[in-house]
C-alpha cells in the first residue's frame, strides 16, 4: 500500500466568484521510502498539494489516504520554504519544539536535538537565535527540527529555493546523504528541474494552474548520485524531456496571465 | 552607561541653553523661569510634602487606569488578533467609536460618578483603552502567519499554539501597546485633572496658572514630565529584558 494516496483531489482558494481553483483532480501515489519530487511551473499549486498532504488545508473534492506509518499528522512533517523558526527561541529550542510538544523530557529532547544539529553541521550555533544565522544555517535548523521528530514522511516545500547556488548544492548533498541512511519517504516540492533529477527517485510533473498531474517520470540514476551525472547524455535527455513538458505548461500559464491583463 | 551619557548630554545642553537665555532675559523669565529656579521650587514643594502627596494621587490614578483601561485594551487587542469572530465583532465597533474624542465623555462621567477620583480614573482608562487595543491588534495582525501552521504540523494543540506561538510572538506588540497607552493615559489624566479635580498634579498646574504663579506651575509640569519619562524608561527596560532575542532594542530610542 502507498504511504500517501491522493485521489481526484481538488482544492479551491477563496469563495464565490473570486475563488481560484488551485488544484484540480490531482492524483498521486507516494511509495514507502521513496524520494518523490513534485515539479511544476510557479503558481501551479505544488505547495498547495503539499499542505493538503500535511493535512493543513482542506480539500474540496477527492480524498487523501495514508498508509499505516503516516496516519498521524506528525508523521508527515513539513520542512518549510522559509525555515519558519521561532525568532524568540534559540536554535536548540527551535529544534526541541516538536519533542516538547510530544511530551518528551527536556534532557532527552536536548540531547537528540544536539545530535541532529551536529549531524547537520550547525551544532556550534545551538545557542544562537535564528536572526544571528545565515539563510543556509536557518534552513539546516528547519531540517534538523523535522528530522529530530523522526517522522515517516518528510514534506519539503522548496526548502532550498531561497538559498544561493552554492549553499543550495551543499544542502542538497547533505540531504541526500542523510536520507540514504534513513528509512523515510520524502515528498520534495521544487521548480528546479536539475534539483528534481538530482534528488528524486520519481518526478511528478504538474500542469500549470489548476494543478493536475501531467506525468510521472522515473529517474534512472543509481544512488549515491553525484552532481556529475549532469554531464551524461542520459541526464541531458531526461532534462530535455522534462523541460519540454514544463515548457508547454509555462506557455499556458503565461497565456493565462496575459489573457487576464 | 555610555548610552545614558549619550542620552543625557543633549538634554543637559538644552537645559543649559534655557538657563542662559532666561538669565540673560533673551526669553521672558516670567514665562520661562530658569531651570535652577524651577528646581528650587520643586525642592521646596517636595520638602513641604506637597509634591509627594499630589504625585501619589496622580500615580494612583494612572495605576487604576492601567488596570481598568490599558490591560483590558491589550487583552482585547490580542484576542482580536488571534480569534476571527472576536475581530469580526469588535473591529466595526472600535472603528465607529474611535473617532469620538474620548475627553468629550468627561462631562457624562462627572454626571455619573460625581466629583472625585472616579470620573477622572474612568476617563483616563477610556482614553488609554483604545491605543492599547489598536496598537496590540495591528501588531498581532502583522505577525508571521506560518508559525501557527508550523506548530500545528509539529503536533501543537490550540492551547499549545496560544502558549508557545501566539503569546510569545505577541509580546513585543503588547509591550509597544502598553508603552503608547501609558503615555496617552498620562496626557489624558492631566487634562482631566485640570477641569474635573481639585487634587493631583494636573489640578495643581491648573491652579498655579490661575494664580499666575508660574514657577510653581513649572515645578508641577516638570514633575509630570519626570513621571512620564520614568514610566517610558521602565517599560523600555522591561522590553529589553523580555525581548533579548530581538534585534538589540535601543533602550533610549
Amino acid at each position: 500500500m502507498s504511504v500517501i494516496t491522493l485521489r481526484d483531489v481538488s482544492i479551491r482558494y477563496g469563495e464565490g466568484s473570486g475563488s481560484v481553483l488551485a488544484v484540480d483532480s490531482f492524483n498521486l501515489e507516494v511509495e514507502e521510502n521513496e524520494f518523490l519530487c513534485l515539479l511544476g511551473p510557479s503558481g501551479c499549486g505544488k505547495s498547495t498539494v503539499l499542505k493538503a498532504i500535511a493535512g493543513l488545508i482542506g480539500i474540496q473534492a477527492g480524498e487523501t489516504m495514508y498508509g499505516p506509518g503516516a496516519t498521524r499528522s506528525t508523521d508527515r512533517f513539513v520542512v518549510w520554504q522559509e525555515p519558519t523558526l521561532m525568532p524568540w527561541r534559540t536554535i536548540l529550542r527551535n529544534v526541541t519544539y516538536p519533542l516538547e510538544l510530544a511530551g518528551l523530557d527536556k534532557q532527552t529532547a536536548r540531547t537528540s536535538a544536539r545530535r541532529q544539529l551536529d549531524l547537520l553541521g550547525i551544532g556550534e550555533f545551538s545557542d544562537k537565535y535564528p536572526r544571528q544565522l545565515s539563510g543556509g544555517m536557518r534552513q539546516r535548523a528547519g531540517i534538523a527540527r523535522a528530522l529530530v521528530a523522526d517522522p515517516n514522511v518528510l514534506l519539503m516545500d522548496e526548502p532550498f529555493a531561497a538559498l544561493d547556488a552554492q549553499t543550495r548544492r551543499l544542502l542538497q548533498e547533505q540531504l541526500l546523504e542523510l536520507w540514504n541512511g534513513l528509512e523515510k519517504t520524502v515528498v520534495f516540492v521544487t521548480h528546479s528541474v536539475e534539483e528534481a533529477i538530482l534528488l528524486g527517485d520519481r518526478i511528478a510533473v504538474m500542469t500549470a494552474r489548476p494543478g493536475m498531474l501531467k506525468e510521472i517520470i522515473d529517474v534512472p540514476f543509481r544512488r549515491p548520485r553525484s552532481p556529475d551525472i549532469r554531464h551524461t547524455a542520459e541526464y541531458q535527455q531526461l532534462e530535455k524531456r522534462i523541460w519540454q513538458l514544463l515548457h508547454s505548461e509555462a506557455e499556458k500559464a503565461d497565456a493565462e496571465v496575459e489573457g487576464q491583463s | 552607561m555610555r548610552r545614558y551619557l549619550r542620552f543625557a548630554a543633549p538634554v543637559v545642553a538644552a537645559l543649559a541653553l534655557w538657563q542662559l537665555a532666561a538669565t540673560l532675559e533673551i526669553i521672558d523669565p516670567g514665562f520661562f523661569p530658569p531651570p535652577t529656579r524651577v528646581a528650587a521650587e520643586i525642592a521646596e514643594l517636595t520638602a513641604t510634602g506637597e509634591i509627594p502627596e499630589q504625585m501619589g494621587i496622580t500615580l494612583g490614578r494612572v495605576l487604576a487606569a492601567f488596570f481598568i483601561g490599558i490591560v483590558p485594551g491589550v487583552l482585547l487587542g490580542l484576542l482580536m488578533g488571534w480569534v476571527g469572530w472576536i475581530r469580526a465583532v469588535f473591529d466595526p465597533i472600535i472603528t465607529v467609536v474611535y473617532p469620538i474624542p474620548r475627553i468629550a465623555i468627561l462631562p457624562l462621567f462627572l454626571v455619573i460618578f460625581g466629583i472625585g477620583h472616579a470620573p477622572v480614573i474612568a476617563i483616563t482608562a477610556l482614553i488609554a483603552f483604545f491605543p492599547a487595543a489598536l496598537t496590540t491588534y495591528s501588531g498581532v495582525a502583522g505577525l508571521d502567519k506560518n508559525l501557527p501552521l508550523m506548530a500545528r504540523n509539529a503536533g501543537a494543540s490550540r492551547i499549545d499554539i496560544l502558549r508557545t506561538i501566539a503569546f510569545p510572538s505577541s509580546l513585543p506588540v503588547m509591550l509597544a501597546g502598553l508603552r503608547l497607552a501609558l503615555g496617552v493615559a498620562l496626557t489624558g489624566l492631566v487634562a482631566a485633572e485640570f477641569v474635573a479635580s481639585q487634587e493631583g498634579l494636573g489640578a495643581r498646574i491648573w491652579r498655579f496658572w490661575q494664580l499666575y504663579r508660574l514657577p510653581e506651575m513649572w515645578a508641577y509640569i516638570v514633575v509630570v514630565a519626570l513621571i512620564g519619562i520614568v514610566l517610558q524608561f521602565g517599560l523600555l527596560e522591561l522590553q529589553r529584558r523580555l525581548l533579548s532575542w530581538e534585534e538589540e532594542v535601543d533602550l533610549l530610542r
